[in-house]
């Protein structure tokens, strides 16, 4: 369908037929508009056509993409929580005067079937209402989201495709499991140590192959992912690895004691970032991930590694991980970044609860309704300070001067297919006046994570506030910060990384 | 079945919970109606955003009782407006966005048509058989290109674009049938 240096297609039939399955080109589009450049019956016949394309198109997206419905009900919760208390007595006042008003109008005319219609026209605004009903069902639909969620939105799956309520659940009607009901060989059970793919983007094989849902990836093979890629594998166990854009990991066999009923699983992560979520693993068969930096052991959690300029970083969101460099060993906890870097010696530890920035002051350039500075400064990456248009900067006061080892950000990611990329530069000031600039991605072209970019100061610095500039969004004129953490030295390990100094 | 009204007095007595409810019950309304004027999906993301979190911030201003759908539409209407026009005031002499000059030119052609359009759709949807309406959402929420989900399906990719041309149709012709008859309810 698309142009590949030949003339494109202008049979209106089949400009619609390639709008209606996303795959038109530029060249069917310019076609199109040819079509529509005049005011005629047929014209406004094909317009219609195309509307309604778009419209039925829009539907189907917000079908499939509920999870984006969560999400906003979850922001606007926040947004109510954080924010918009004030809003929400105010309108509870609002809505109490105009039923008190009302009530006393009502009052003056109560006579006959005038006084019935008022007291109804009444009824939403002044009766009491039942909260129980709407938490539970909040809670429970907020439930079966993030289950469904977790278990793969589009994974195949043929006993789901029905929900309790009639509605049908965005799945694949034809999983790879009817297809070979159907006569098609039927998919090989998996080893305890392979893995399946349960969804690819732009990912192949070391030999080019590409890599689709229903494949397996055994011992030996190799898997990366190009610049906009991104691949979801699955063990047997329900262990879940999602390898980001730019990323490559090898499968490595895994290693059968003896009396254990299965192979234990590992994976060397050899660049880029993988998120994880383990299942519990059997007693004495830890799932292991090396990185040419460090070793990462873990028994289930969930937690995400990044491969980047040398250096491996390891943050838990969940349980404890153990992370390994030569001899030396540390068990990870929850919110904790670990850091093994070829130019360092062992192993750095930072904790997100040594944040310098937290709920710091903060201000901005341009903030959007609602997406104020201080949201990236709130400790949370389900918030953002939203600035538009690009670019704007952001400024975080830590109030006096502070030594600075680390600077961690969260550009915002909507999603996992979501590629979008942030340029931006970071500054440090002691006094708002002379600025040195620590971090300049102002070329960067790699889709940001839900990591966040992690960067350590070539030497401690010492400063008050720290500047961020979000110079490009590479989708949208909004820039978005979801987080900036600034980390101290590591007690006792401030002297190491200082730079000589002469007497 | 969600009670709409409920849940927006519910919200509006501080019951933010609920205002989820609208959210869900609402959102496929809303994206169709923004999609109909916006073709990049990231685009369509941020204006539905905005849409809902206009449509709280101002939920005090919404009369009980009136149809919250069109409500919810005209605000979306605003915020794709300020979406063109912070977009042509910025990237004026970039070429950028090109792909919603189709859209433009067809809202050109065919001026107040969309909200009618979008509730027959919603109508048609339902009356769209379960594997069917199954299948459209399958392959419009696919990861990677079409080719690649037709394999992971079993089918041939000119099988699955024949079909999703026919169901298209199908539903264009039931809009169509409904805007004709009036029947929007």
């Amino acid at each position: 369908m698309s142009d590949n240096g030949k003339r494109p297609v202008t049979d209106p039939e089949t400009l619609i037929a390639a709008l209606a399955t996303g795959e038109i080109s530029d060249g069917q589009i310019e076609a199109l508009l040819s079509l529509l450049a005049e005011d005629t019956p047929a014209s406004r016949e094909l317009a219609c056509r195309v509307q309604d394309t778009r419209i039925i198109g829009g539907w189907l997206e917000a079908e499939c993409n509920t999870h984006f419905a969560k999400e906003t009900a979850d922001l606007i919760s926040r947004l109510w929580r954080d924010s918009c208390r004030a809003f929400v007595v105010d309108t509870m006042r609002l809505v109490s005067a105009e039923a008190q008003s009302r009530e006393q109008a009502t009052k003056r005319t109560r006579t006959g079937k005038s006084s019935r219609r008022a007291s109804r026209h009444l009824r939403p605004a002044t009766r009491r209402v039942r909260v129980f009903p709407y938490v539970v069902m909040a809670v429970a639909s907020a439930a079966c989201v993030l289950v469904a969620f977790q278990m793969g939105f589009f994974k195949p799956s043929a006993t789901d495709s029905v929900a309790k309520n009639g509605q049908p659940e965005p799945v694949n009607p034809w999983p790879p499991a009817e297809v070979a009901k159907k006569g098609q060989p039927k998919p090989v059970e998996l080893e305890s140590s392979e893995l399946e793919v349960v969804a690819a983007t732009g990912a192949r094989r070391s030999d080019g192959q590409p890599l689709k849902p229903g494949d397996h990836a055994c011992a030996g093979d190799v898997i990366a992912t190009g610049p906009a890629g991104s691949v979801t594998l699955r063990y047997a166990d329900e262990t879940s690895l999602e390898l980001r854009a730019g990323g490559e990991l090898a499968v490595l066999p895994g290693e059968a004691p003896v009396g254990a009923k299965e192979r234990s699983k590992g994976i060397e992560l050899r660049a880029g970032g993988l998120a994880v979520k383990v299942a519990p693993q059997p007693k004495g068969q830890p799932f292991a991930i090396r990185t040419p930096q460090a070793t990462t052991t873990v028994v289930g959690t969930q937690f995400s590694l990044q491969v980047r300029d040398s250096r491996t970083c390891l943050q838990v969101t969940e349980g404890t991980v153990q992370f390994e460099r030569g001899h030396e060993s540390l068990l990870v906890e929850k919110d904790t970044i670990a850091v093994a870097d070829e130019r360092r010696p062992g192993l750095l530890v930072f904790r997100l609860a040594g944040n310098l920035a937290l709920k710091k002051p903060a201000t901005a350039s341009a903030m959007k309704r609602y997406f104020s500075a201080s949201w990236a400064v709130d400790g949370k990456l389900t918030s953002a300070w939203n600035g538009s248009p690009a670019p704007q900067w952001l400024l975080v006061d830590l109030g006096e001067l502070c030594k600075i080892a680390a600077i961690q950000i969260f550009p915002l990611t909507t999603r996992p297919s979501d590629h979008r990329y942030y340029q931006y530069r970071i500054e440090l000031s002691k006094d708002g006046n002379e600025w040195h600039e620590v971090v300049d991605q102002s070329a960067n072209t790699t889709p940001s994570t839900p990591e966040g970019d992690l960067y350590l100061l070539p030497q401690v610095e010492e400063a008050r506030l720290v500047r961020v500039t979000m110079l490009t969004n590479s989708v949208s004129l909004n820039v978005h910060v979801a987080e900036l953490c600034v980390f101290p030295p590591q007690e006792g390990e401030a002297e190491p990384v200082r730079p000589p100094t002469s007497p | 079945m969600i009670d709409l009204e409920s849940a927006i007095a519910a919200t509006r007595n501080g019951d933010v919970e609920s205002f989820g409810w609208v959210i869900e019950a609402c959102h496929a309304h809303v994206r169709a109606y923004i999609a109909s004027f916006v073709r990049d999906a990231n685009d369509v993301n941020d204006i539905e955003q905005q849409t809902f979190v206009f449509a709280f911030e101002h939920l005090n201003e919404y009369e009980p009782g009136t149809h919250f759908l069109a409500w919810l539409k005209a605000i979306a209407r605003n915020e794709v407006l300020s979406h063109r026009e912070r977009t042509r005031r910025k990237r004026e002499s970039q070429r950028l966005f090109e792909a919603d000059r189709l859209l433009q030119r067809v809202a050109e052609l065919l001026p107040n048509r969309v909200e009618d359009r979008v509730s027959a759709l919603g109508r048609c949807m339902e009356e769209l058989p379960k594997e069917q309406r199954t299948f459209l959402v399958s392959v419009t929420g696919r990861r990677g290109t079409l080719e690649e989900w037709s394999v992971g399906a079993g089918f041939a990719a000119n099988v699955v674009r024949k079909r999703i041309s026919r169901l298209y149709a199908a539903l264009r012709n039931c809009i169509e049938h409904r805007i004709v008859t009036g029947d929007l309810s």
